[in-house]
């Protein structure tokens, strides 16, 4: 029993420890941030946005206190503990730094500053409370994958890895990374990326059920004489061609734009 | 290369019994192509087996000929009947020792000739690929799946790993990417197998959708019973059952 207590404690105050508490929002440190993955998971309404600082820091912009019949009580959820007395539980392991929402919430907007370099990634299976996902300036690898929700990215530069079923896809890049593939899906909506014009890349858009729009100039290659394939398939270059950029929306359209 | 028109235009004349043996040959170039147009889907399999026949009959059919040959075949049979005997002499150990040396020679003359006409590139090609496929960063297990596109033939090291990829990675967006890349080497038994399997397992809409199509388009008979599956779940989006029924329509009338 003893034990268990002292091993109960040591795991609090490490958990405190790694995790600093404030009283506005909350923070954690971040050594090396392009080793560092922000792991986001069925937290609503979340908007992620790049800065020149080296701590991840967490606020919600309303705050819902508990009811006064639960004065002296903890509140339970079947996630986990509310640790940041935000709703959200975080914690903090090697080099992932991982963020889940223990409360129910109704409303209200979480808001996470990161360092520019550090990679994120967002999951949202949950129901239509999830809301928009939003990211802005990181240049780390994204991984977003959600349900009911759209995502919204601007001033990002890849490479990113999106899929959501019922929402919409919204990208401006910055610049496309070179060095890894970008692959854009939703299922039920559209996908919409804007690029800067010289942007370089082998560009595959797919629409079984919908179509394609662009304002880009896409070199269409395989046959001779400019023959286009009869398909929901385009395939087709950018600016000579460059790194592999998958756009797909099964069942509305695809929107490719340049700045 | 010729445009969709003038295919057109050739089937047309074909049909009329116009087409010259040179036009034919065309027309079986242009359906052997993987990438054929919707429309024209319909004439695919007849064109291409049209070029097969004619490798297998070269000079045409005649009855004249065809019974030259019956009397050709039936000559050897009687001059048989007067042919001596001649008795086999058991061969000396020495002999069986070259026989097999033979064989393993030209068992890895194969080998190596084989390995070398897919050449380093692959090689070099495939080993990327499968370093990248074990790491962390989602969009370069993307690159990993990815790499397999260039490959025309691949091993079954290659296969195995884009396999696991179909069954068992985490980001959607790669196990997409790598049923794509699977259902190309579709006439591999066991690629079709973890398709099947995958269908069963599969747990994104975007995802199944895929796998719907490619087992449809590889014909395989096989998927029926998962696609049943997914036609009962109501846990399923419309759009899927939709889609898993149809194609249980495809591959049963088709």
């Amino acid at each position: 029993m003893k034990k268990v207590s002292i091993k109960l404690i040591m795991m609090s105050l490490a958990m405190i420890a790694a995790v600093q508490l404030s009283a506005q929002g909350h923070k954690v440190q971040v050594s090396n941030p392009s080793q560092t993955t922000l792991i986001i998971k069925e937290v609503n309404r979340v908007s992620v946005e790049a800065y020149d600082g080296s701590e991840i820091q967490i606020d919600a912009d309303s705050k819902r206190d508990n009811p006064e019949r639960a004065e002296g009580l903890t509140a339970l959820s079947a996630r986990g503990k509310d640790n940041t007395g935000i709703g959200l539980n975080v914690q903090q392991e090697g080099n992932e730094v991982v963020v889940f929402q223990a409360a129910r919430r109704g409303q209200g907007k979480y808001t996470i500053k990161v360092p520019r370099s550090v990679n994120v990634q967002i999951e949202h299976t949950g129901n239509w409370e999830g809301g928009k996902i939003e990211v802005y300036g990181l240049a780390g690898e994204l991984e977003i994958s959600g349900r009911y929700n759209s995502v919204y990215m601007e001033d990002i530069s890849g490479p990113a890895l999106v899929n959501t079923v019922y929402g919409k896809v919204e990208a401006i890049f910055s610049q496309l990374n070179q060095e890894s593939p970008t692959s854009l899906v939703s299922v039920y909506s559209i996908v919409d990326v804007t690029l800067p014009a010289g942007t370089k890349a082998d560009v595959t858009i797919k629409t079984p059920y919908g179509e394609a729009f662009s304002d880009m100039n896409i070199a269409f290659g395989g046959d001779e004489d400019g023959m286009r394939k009869v398909s929901s398939t385009i395939k087709g270059k950018l600016n000579g061609g460059g790194v592999d950029l998958d756009l797909k929306a099964s069942y509305s359209n695809v929107y490719l734009r340049k700045k | 290369m010729k445009s969709d028109k003038e295919i057109e235009l050739l089937i047309d004349k074909y049909y009329n019994g116009e087409t010259s043996l040179e036009e034919e040959t065309q027309l079986h170039n242009f359906f052997l192509r993987e990438v054929v147009p919707d429309h024209l889907k319909t004439y695919q399999d007849q064109f291409r087996q049209i070029g097969m026949m004619r490798d297998v009959l070269p000079e045409g059919l005649s009855d004249d000929k065809l019974f030259g040959k019956l009397e050709e075949s039936l000559q050897p049979v009687e001059e048989e009947k007067e042919a001596k005997v001649i008795v086999m002499k058991h061969t000396s150990r020495e002999i069986w020792f070259y026989r097999v040396a033979a064989a393993v020679a030209l068992v890895l003359v194969g080998y190596f000739a084989g390995k070398d006409s897919v050449g380093t590139e692959v090689d070099s090609l495939k080993q990327m690929m499968l370093t990248e496929m074990t790491g962390s960063s989602a969009s370069g297990r993307l690159k990993a799946v990815n790499y397999s596109f260039e490959m025309e033939v691949v091993d079954e090291e290659t296969l195995e790993a884009l396999q696991k990829v179909v069954l068992e990675e985490s980001n959607m967006n790669v196990r997409m990417k790598g049923v794509e890349a699977l259902a190309r080497f579709g006439n591999n038994e066991s690629v079709r197998k973890t398709l099947i399997t995958a269908l069963g397992t599969e747990k994104e809409p975007a995802v199944k959708i895929v796998l719907i199509e490619a087992l449809v388009s590889l014909k395989e008979v096989g998927a029926i019973e998962n696609l049943q599956k997914i036609v009962e779940d109501d846990d399923n989006l419309r759009e899927v059952r939709d889609e898993a029924h149809l194609g249980m329509f495809k591959l049963r009338e088709l």
